[in-house]
C-alpha cells in the first residue's frame, strides 16, 4: 500500500515538475513513467515496449490520414473557394464579413480538424479583410479565433481519434464523428447570434450579393472540396468503410481535387507538404506513443479509481460533480494543449463519467473536445487565440475582451452538450 | 561540432524521406485495400499488418525529428522575468534528459529487438524484431542531436557567465 501511494506521489510529481521546468510534454509522460518503475522494480522493457504498443493501433493510422488530406487542401486553396461560397450564401447580411469567416469555419472544420490551421488559413485571408472594410481588429480576431473551433467537432477531427484511442478503444470512432457534427453546427449558428447583434450596433458593412450564374460557379467549385465530408460521414455512416479507410480515401480524394480539378499549386509541392505534415504529426504521434507509457502505470497505480473515489467523496448529484468536471477541464485547457489533456485526462476521468454517471462514452468525447477547444482561445496558453493576435497584430488582452461574449455562447453549447444527451446522441444512435 | 552536425543533418535527411515515402504507403495501402474489397471482392492480406509496422517506424521517427527541431511542445507557466542563466540552465537539463530518453531507446529497444526475433507477425512471417529495431536507430539520432545542443547550450551558459 505504502508502495502504491509512493509511486503515485513519484509519476505525478515528477511529471509536473518536468512540465514546469519546461521539458516537453511528450518526455515528461515518458521519463515520469521511467522514474516511477524504477522505484516500483517493474520490468523497464515493458515500459519501453508500451511505446511501440501504444501506436500499434489501425484506428490511429486516420491521425496522419487526415492530417495529410487537410494539409494538401489548405495548400491547394480550398480556403478561398470556401470563403467565395459562404460569402455568396451570407454575405449580403449586416456583417457579411463576420458570418461568412463562421461559416467558412463550419466548411473548413468538414476538411480539416484543427482551430490552428483554420485560423491560420481563413483567418490570414479574412482578418485583414474585414479591418479594411472598417470592422474592429479585435472583433475580427475574436470572431475568427472561437468559430475556428467548430472544425475540432466537425468530422473529420484527430482529436476524436486521440479520445477513442484514450478511451480504451472500445469508443467508435465513426460514432465519435457523428456525434460532434450537431454540436459543431450549433457552436457555428450559436456565435453567429453576437455577432449579428455587434454587427448591427456598431454598424458594420454589408457584402455585394453576386447573380446566381456566378453563385453556381462558386457552389460547384467549392463542392468539390465539401464533398470530403460526404465521403467520411456518408462511408462510415454507410459502412462502406472504417473511419481509418475513409480518412486514406479523403487523402486520395484530396491529392485528385487538388492537383487535377482546382491545378493551383504544381504536383511537385507535394514535398513540402510531406513535410509540414510530418511535423504536426512529429508532436502528435510521439505523445500517443509516450502517453501510452504514463497511462500503463497510471492503470497500474489504480489512479482513475483514486479520482474516481475523490470526485464521489465531494459529491454523488450528477449536475454537481459534471459541472466540477467541466470546470476542471476548462481551467486545465488554459493552460495546456488540447491533445496531451485528451491523452492524460480520459482515462482518469472515464470511470467516473461513464461508469458511475452513466453518460455515453460518445457524449463524453464530445463534452471533453469542447471544453479543451474553449482552451484554445484562451489565455494563458491558446494556440488559436496567438495565432489570431499575430494575424490581427493585438494584444491577447485586447482580443480576449472582445471574445467575452463569444465566450458566453460557448459555454451555453457547452452546457447543452453535457445535460442534454440528444444534441450529441441523436445522430449517432442512427448507425 | 559544425561539421559534426552537418553529417548528422544530412543522414537523417535521409530518415526523413523514408519517413515520407511510409506516410504516403500507409495511404496506398489502405486505399487500395478499400478498392480491391469494392471493386474486386479480394484484399491484401498482409495490409493491415504492414501499415502497423509503418506507423511505428514513422512515430518514432518523426519522434527524432520532433529532438532534432524542437517541436515537441512544452508549456510556459514560468514567470519569463526569470533570470536568463536560469533559462539556459533549463535548456541544458532538458538536452540531457533528452539523451537519457535515447539511451533509454537504444538498451530496451535493442532487447526488444533481440526478443522479437523469436517470434513472428501471423500474415506475413515477418519476425516481431521489425517493430522493435526502430527503437536504437532513432534512439542514436536522439542521443547524437541532444549531445550536440547539450554542448552548444552549455557553450550558451558559459558565455553568459562571461560577459
Amino acid at each position: 500500500m505504502m508502495n502504491t501511494s509512493m509511486g503515485t506521489f513519484i509519476l505525478i510529481s515528477s511529471f509536473l515538475v518536468m512540465l514546469i521546468f519546461k521539458f516537453p510534454i511528450t518526455f515528461s509522460l515518458f521519463l515520469s513513467a521511467v522514474f516511477t518503475a524504477m522505484y516500483l522494480n517493474l520490468p523497464m522493457m515493458s515500459i519501453v515496449q508500451r511505446l511501440v504498443s501504444g501506436v500499434n493501433s489501425f484506428s490511429l493510422l486516420a491521425i496522419p490520414f487526415f492530417i495529410l488530406s487537410g494539409e494538401i487542401m489548405s495548400q491547394g486553396g480550398i480556403s478561398r473557394r470556401l470563403v467565395a461560397f459562404a460569402n455568396a450564401l451570407i454575405g449580403r447580411v449586416r456583417g457579411g464579413l463576420a458570418q461568412v469567416n463562421i461559416l467558412a469555419s463550419m466548411f473548413f472544420g468538414g476538411i480539416s480538424g484543427s482551430a490552428v490551421a483554420d485560423v491560420s488559413s481563413i483567418g490570414a485571408m479574412l482578418i485583414p479583410m474585414m479591418v479594411d472594410d472598417g470592422y474592429d481588429p479585435d472583433f475580427a480576431v475574436a470572431v475568427t479565433v472561437t468559430s475556428a473551433c467548430e472544425g475540432i467537432l466537425i468530422p473529420p477531427s484527430h482529436n476524436m481519434i486521440i479520445f477513442a484511442m484514450a478511451a480504451g478503444g472500445g469508443v467508435s470512432v465513426g460514432k465519435l464523428f457523428l456525434g460532434g457534427l450537431l454540436p459543431g453546427i450549433g457552436l457555428g449558428l450559436m456565435l453567429m447570434i453576437p455577432t449579428a447583434i455587434i454587427a448591427h450596433k456598431r454598424g458594420y458593412p454589408k457584402e455585394e450579393s453576386s447573380d446566381w450564374r456566378k453563385t453556381l460557379k462558386i457552389a460547384r467549385d467549392a463542392f468539390f472540396g465539401l464533398f470530403t465530408i460526404i465521403i467520411i460521414v456518408g462511408g462510415v455512416i454507410s459502412g462502406v468503410f472504417t473511419a481509418t479507410e475513409s480518412a486514406a480515401v479523403a487523402a486520395v480524394y484530396s491529392f485528385i481535387i487538388t492537383f487535377f480539378v482546382y491545378r493551383e499549386i504544381p504536383i511537385r509541392q507535394m514535398g513540402p507538404i510531406l513535410r509540414n505534415s510530418l511535423k504536426t504529426l512529429a508532436m502528435v504521434m510521439s505523445l500517443i506513443a509516450a502517453a501510452s507509457s504514463f497511462g500503463y502505470l497510471m492503470a497500474f497505480l489504480k489512479i482513475p479509481q483514486a479520482v474516481t473515489n475523490g470526485l464521489l467523496a465531494i459529491s454523488d448529484n450528477r449536475v454537481v460533480l459534471l459541472l466540477l468536471i467541466n470546470l476542471m477541464l476548462l481551467v486545465l485547457g488554459t493552460i495546456m494543449d488540447m491533445a496531451p489533456l485528451i491523452i492524460i485526462t480520459t482515462p482518469i476521468l472515464y470511470p467516473v463519467v461513464v461508469t458511475h454517471l452513466g453518460m455515453d462514452p460518445i457524449q463524453f468525447g464530445v463534452m471533453m473536445i469542447l471544453n479543451l477547444a474553449i482552451g484554445l482561445t484562451t489565455p494563458p496558453v491558446g494556440s488559436a487565440l496567438f495565432v489570431g493576435c499575430s494575424i490581427g497584430k493585438i494584444s491577447i488582452e485586447k482580443a480576449t475582451k472582445a471574445i467575452l461574449p463569444f465566450y458566453s455562447m460557448m459555454i451555453i453549447v457547452l452546457m447543452l452538450v453535457t445535460f442534454v444527451s440528444p444534441v450529441t446522441m441523436a445522430l449517432p444512435s442512427l448507425m | 561540432m559544425e561539421q559534426f552536425k552537418k553529417a548528422l543533418d544530412s543522414l537523417f535527411v535521409w530518415i526523413l524521406k523514408i519517413a515520407m515515402v511510409m506516410l504516403l504507403a500507409m495511404v496506398v495501402i489502405v486505399f487500395l485495400n478499400v478498392v480491391l474489397r469494392y471493386g474486386f471482392k479480394s484484399g491484401i492480406h498482409w495490409a493491415e499488418e504492414i501499415s502497423l509496422v509503418i506507423v511505428i517506424w514513422f512515430t518514432f521517427i518523426s519522434m527524432a525529428l520532433g529532438v532534432k527541431e524542437n517541436l515537441h511542445i512544452n508549456i510556459s507557466v514560468l514567470p519569463s522575468k526569470l533570470p536568463k542563466k536560469f533559462f539556459l540552465i533549463l535548456d541544458v537539463l532538458k538536452d540531457l534528459l533528452e539523451i537519457l530518453i535515447g539511451v533509454i531507446l537504444v538498451i530496451y529497444g535493442w532487447r526488444l529487438t533481440l526478443n522479437g526475433a523469436r517470434s513472428f507477425l501471423p500474415a506475413t512471417q515477418i519476425p516481431n524484431s521489425i517493430n522493435y529495431i526502430v527503437l536504437p536507430i532513432v534512439g542514436i539520432f536522439i542521443i547524437l542531436y541532444a549531445g550536440i545542443y547539450a554542448y552548444e547550450d552549455l557553450m550558451k551558459c558559459k558565455k553568459g557567465a562571461t560577459s
